[in-house]
């Protein structure tokens, strides 16, 4: 038990140092773009089976870092965001045709997608939708490198992981 | 490490993105109007013709050569600074945190 809450808090710490750094510069042109890298940390624990681990490493890595370098309005749109995304990775995780890439993609792209759709149900202006395949691209791209980088990690460290959450 | 599924999601979706551009794309037209709105309630409409800063309590909009944009705004992410200029009809700048809304009609 003690094992299992030091490795979600090493998890939920991990990620929000991700969340910092990228925090510190924009890594494109386009405002509202990001890598994600946090959600590794989230994507290795519910990929490889640790459901309630992923949703609670999830929930407070969005609360601290929002509570610490944003404002709280966008609790709603990060919180809808990755619950729907976490959502569709739960039920994704087990199909033979997808990896924890795969996974990545359609986390970010569904992240991105109803964050959009929150905007537009918030502002009941649907002229936001020109963002839309912006943020699918950025997000599929994103998604796959955050994919590929949990991928590779889980071939490091995935044994020593595993065993924790057992 | 990577299997099949993942590349044609992957192409899917940036397929369908390409798609829903060139669609919306083939429909810009230029602007006449600046609209305003805030917290959902319109705000103003100005000439799209006519220089002009427009102040807000949390923004500053500005007119200037045919063009608008946001000059600031106390958000903490700026997203509404770093956009590009609007000035065909339907092209948005918006700023979440503030609610606020620039939209050329």
């Amino acid at each position: 038990m003690t094992k299992k809450i030091s490795l979600y808090a090493l998890f939920t710490a991990v990620a929000m140092i991700f969340s910092f750094i990228e925090s510190l510069y924009s890594f494109s042109l386009i405002p509202g773009i990001k890598l994600g890298l946090a959600n590794s940390a989230v994507l290795l624990l519910l990929y490889y089976g640790d459901i309630k681990g992923g949703i609670l490493v999830n929930i407070s890595r969005i609360l601290l870092t929002t509570l610490l370098f944003s404002n709280p309005f966008s609790l709603l749109y990060s919180l809808s965001g990755a619950a729907v995304s976490m959502l569709f990775v739960i039920f994704l995780r087990k199909s033979r045709f997808l990896s924890v890439v795969g996974c990545s993609v359609i986390s970010a792209a569904v992240h991105n997608l109803t964050q959009i759709t929150v905007a537009v149900l918030c502002f009941s202006t649907k002229e936001i939708f020109f963002y839309l395949p912006v943020l699918m691209v950025s997000g599929a791209v994103t998604g796959f490198a955050v994919g590929v980088f949990s991928a590779f990690f889980e071939k490091k460290c995935g044994k020593t992981i595993k065993n924790m959450i057992q | 490490m990577i299997k099949k599924g993942d590349i044609i999601v992957f192409a899917v979706i940036i397929l369908s993105a390409v798609l829903i551009a060139v669609g919306l794309f083939s429909f810009r037209k230029n602007g006449s109007e600046l609209v305003i709105t805030v917290n959902n309630e319109e705000y103003g409409r100005y000439p799209l013709s006519e220089d002009r800063v427009i102040p807000l309590e949390h923004n500053t909009a500005v007119i200037k050569d045919g063009f608008a944009y946001m000059e600031s705004a106390d958000c903490p992410d700026k997203v509404c600074v770093n956009s590009p200029k609007i000035s065909k009809r339907n092209e948005t700048v918006i700023c979440l945190p503030n609610k606020v809304l620039l939209k050329v009609e």
